[in-house]
């Protein structure tokens, strides 16, 4: 009996529930619904200031890109659009874009391709010393600037450095590294390596293994569980990595400028000469926009296409 | 060979003459230094238009001035030979800033547009740079009643303008044509240079000659072979003599990044400043220079004071400026950086009077190529984008 007084005091209970959110449903949302935090929006204002003033900054780049330089009297506050004139129509500038594109573009492929396996084998690996080892290998890097770096490169590629020397044992070479695109790919693998593991790694750690052990128990050798399995479920890391390497590839000056002995030269570099050789500020920011908005553009499209990965927020629903 | 004075009785002479200075200025100078420093401070501007630099009347001085270097041998040399005895008789510091000559332009420039007081009280900089700072307008005049020494300087280190003297030029060098034996041998089979720089033109030089990163110093030599000066409207052939260099030009760079693809043997020859091999070479390494038949590039460094400072500073920046240019402090400042000075009373080190990449008399700049100072100005922009478009891209 006790049973279904119990059972009956349940069903009172949920009637009386259901009514009392029908009778909710009825009211104005704003009376029961809590407010808003203002403190989370108060937390966010030195984000959006920072970005504020980043866009301000390209504002006035942008300004700047349509004023009149001269050498002697410096910025002229007079409208011109040589600038962007003298860079549509220079040959020069057009290979220099190409090239920081698709050096960019072969960089990030790269870096991908070998942060990947490097990435799973940090996450997956059993033996302690092995992941600590390949941590310390991923992190040390990053205590040295990246000029120190560049000219450590130009040390170890020049025509007596250590590849030439470890190549003459078996006596290949000299050959030319330094001052060529080759050395410019090595020196920017190393420093964009890292940045595409880090990127990569947490992305692999949040596959469920029992799926790489479902996938081996049904017949699947490791290399085709890597490639079915792991590769499709990394794939937020991947179009993290992707999009982190390539806008510092697109922007990257010091390596091509000291391994790529001036000879090779990305669009930042141009950049600095414009700046500070030249001292043609108009100049300088018309290439700045420029190189925002060709990396901008491509970025979108990487977003279209495989979507923001890592680096993306979920879309987070309704408050129902 | 006369017989060199020792620093300590330059140093006792000037503080003899600094003495006698004071002496006679006295009592009323130290006042009017007081009353224009009141006056300053209640007018609060840091700007220099209402700054009259009296010789007679030398303001107090500061704790320090700041002069913009070069790093290594360039600051060293200059800390030793000019900022030791200065800071020895007058008590003020200097300090160096190693920002990039170009980069402080910038600064000096926004500096003077937001009326502050520059980073740098002395602009230590290639000549080039320095006339286009005033024609920029960013120099205080030198006053010729401080900077008395400008009087026993060549002709060449005067800057040719009307009625003011805006910088002075302190020593010179030339873009000379260095190499290394090793590398030559290996590409040519001989360890001579070659004579001519057209040499350079040859396939078998692909990728072994280095020069600075914006062309500098090769600029009067291309305009040599293309029988067209810099001034120019058309300078299309000066452009397409460039062109025919361009495979052999496998590096560009700073000093620093030429002597190191010297030293190394990454390139085999370089149109670069020979004394930064000249340390090289005491040592012993396979490294020399020369100059080819057609000349080599002639230039100098020059010191001015930016405009804005407080009249204190300016004065005795000024005073250091003149320091750099005196005689004795030359003759050891020749010996501590290798270069021939500009006093023409300094006596230049034995093995630069053979040697045409030093010129050490007026006669030696003539078989040397320079800019027009001017037509650099008005035009090394241009010559810039030229240059590294060709090369660069």
């Amino acid at each position: 009996m006790s049973i279904d007084n119990n059972q009956r005091l349940q069903n009172l209970k949920w009637r009386v529930m259901d009514r009392l959110i029908a009778a909710k449903e009825t009211l104005p949302r704003e009376w029961y619904q809590s407010q808003p935090n203002w403190l989370g929006y108060v937390l966010i204002v030195p984000g959006v200031l920072l970005v504020s003033f980043l866009f301000v900054g390209l504002l006035l780049l942008a300004g700047y890109s349509v004023l009149t330089f001269d050498p002697i009297e410096f910025i002229v506050y007079e409208f011109t659009l040589e600038n962007w004139r003298n860079f549509l129509t220079t040959e020069a500038y057009y290979r220099i874009f190409a090239r920081t594109v698709g050096m960019a573009t072969l960089i990030t492929v790269l870096a991908v391709a070998m942060a990947l396996p490097y990435a799973y084998l940090t996450v997956r690996t059993e033996n302690a010393v092995l992941r600590k080892l390949l941590l310390v290998c991923l992190f040390v890097p990053f205590f040295t600037g990246v000029i120190v770096r560049a000219y450590g490169w130009m040390i170890i590629l020049g025509q007596n450095g250590l590849v030439n020397t470890g190549l003459g044992v078996f006596g290949i070479g000299p050959i030319r590294l330094i001052g060529t695109e080759h050395g410019v790919i090595i020196g920017l693998l190393q420093i964009m390596i890292p940045f595409a593991i880090i990127m990569i790694a947490p992305a692999i750690q949040n596959i469920d293994r029992s799926l790489e052990l479902a996938a081996s128990s049904l017949g699947s050798n490791r290399l085709e569980t890597f490639w079915y399995v792991v590769l499709p479920l990394a794939a937020p890391g991947i179009a993290g990595a992707t999009i982190v390497v390539f806008t510092l590839t697109s922007a990257t000056y010091a390596i091509p400028a000291l391994v790529g002995g001036g000879r090779v030269d990305f669009i930042s570099n141009v950049i600095y000469r414009a700046l500070f050789n030249m001292a043609n500020y108009p100049l300088a920011a018309t290439f700045s926009i420029s190189l925002v908005v060709v990396s901008s553009i491509i970025v979108l499209g990487i977003f279209r296409s495989i979507g923001t990965g890592t680096l993306g927020v979920t879309e987070g629903g309704t408050h129902e | 060979m006369s017989e060199e004075p020792t620093r300590e009785a330059v140093a006792e002479s000037r503080r003899q003459n600094r003495t006698t200075d004071f002496s006679r200025r006295g009592f009323i100078g130290a006042n009017s230094a007081i009353v224009l420093s009141a006056l300053a401070g209640c007018i609060g501007s840091s700007g220099d238009g209402d700054v009259t630099l009296d010789p007679d009347n030398p303001p107090e001085e500061p704790d320090s001035i700041t002069v913009r270097a070069w790093g290594g041998v360039w600051q060293d040399s200059v800390e030793e030979a000019i900022a030791e005895p200065f800071t020895e008789d007058t008590g003020i510091d200097v300090e160096f800033d190693n920002t990039e000559r170009t980069v402080m332009q910038g600064d000096i420039r926004t500096a003077i547009e937001q009326d502050r007081e520059p980073a740098v009280n002395v602009m230590w900089t290639v000549e080039p740079a320095a006339h286009e700072e005033y024609r920029m307008d960013l120099g205080y005049p030198l006053e010729p009643d401080i900077v008395t020494n400008h009087e026993e300087l060549f002709d060449s280190a005067i800057p040719n303008v009307d009625d003011s003297l805006p910088y002075i030029s302190l020593y010179s060098y030339t873009y000379a044509l260095c190499y290394n034996e090793e590398s030559l041998e290996e590409v040519h089979g001989s360890e001579e240079p070659m004579d001519s720089w057209a040499a350079l033109k040859d396939d078998q030089w692909e990728n072994e000659f280095a020069i600075d990163a914006n062309g500098n110093g090769f600029f009067p030599v291309l305009s040599e072979f293309a029988d067209t000066p810099l001034d120019s409207d058309d300078l299309d052939p000066i452009w397409d003599e460039l062109e025919a260099f361009e495979p052999s030009i496998g590096l560009l760079g700073d000093d620093p990044t030429l002597t190191e693809g010297i030293r190394t043997g990454e390139v085999s020859v370089a149109a670069m400043l020979m004394n930064n091999v000249y340390e090289a070479y005491e040592e012993g390494e396979p490294i020399g220079w020369t100059i080819p038949e057609e000349g080599a590039t002639v230039r100098s460094d020059s010191m001015y004071t930016p405009r804005n400072q407080s009249e204190s500073e300016l004065y005795w920046s000024q005073e250091f400026i003149n320091y750099a240019a005196d005689a004795d402090v030359q003759t050891e400042w020749t010996e501590l950086l290798g270069l021939p000075m500009t006093n023409s009373n300094t006596d230049p080190l034995d093995y630069m009077e053979e040697d045409p990449a030093y010129p050490t008399s007026e006669e030696d700049y003539d078989g040397l190529l320079t800019v027009d100072l001017d037509v650099y100005a008005e035009n090394s922009s241009e010559w810039f984008e030229t240059f590294n478009n060709t090369v660069g891209s």
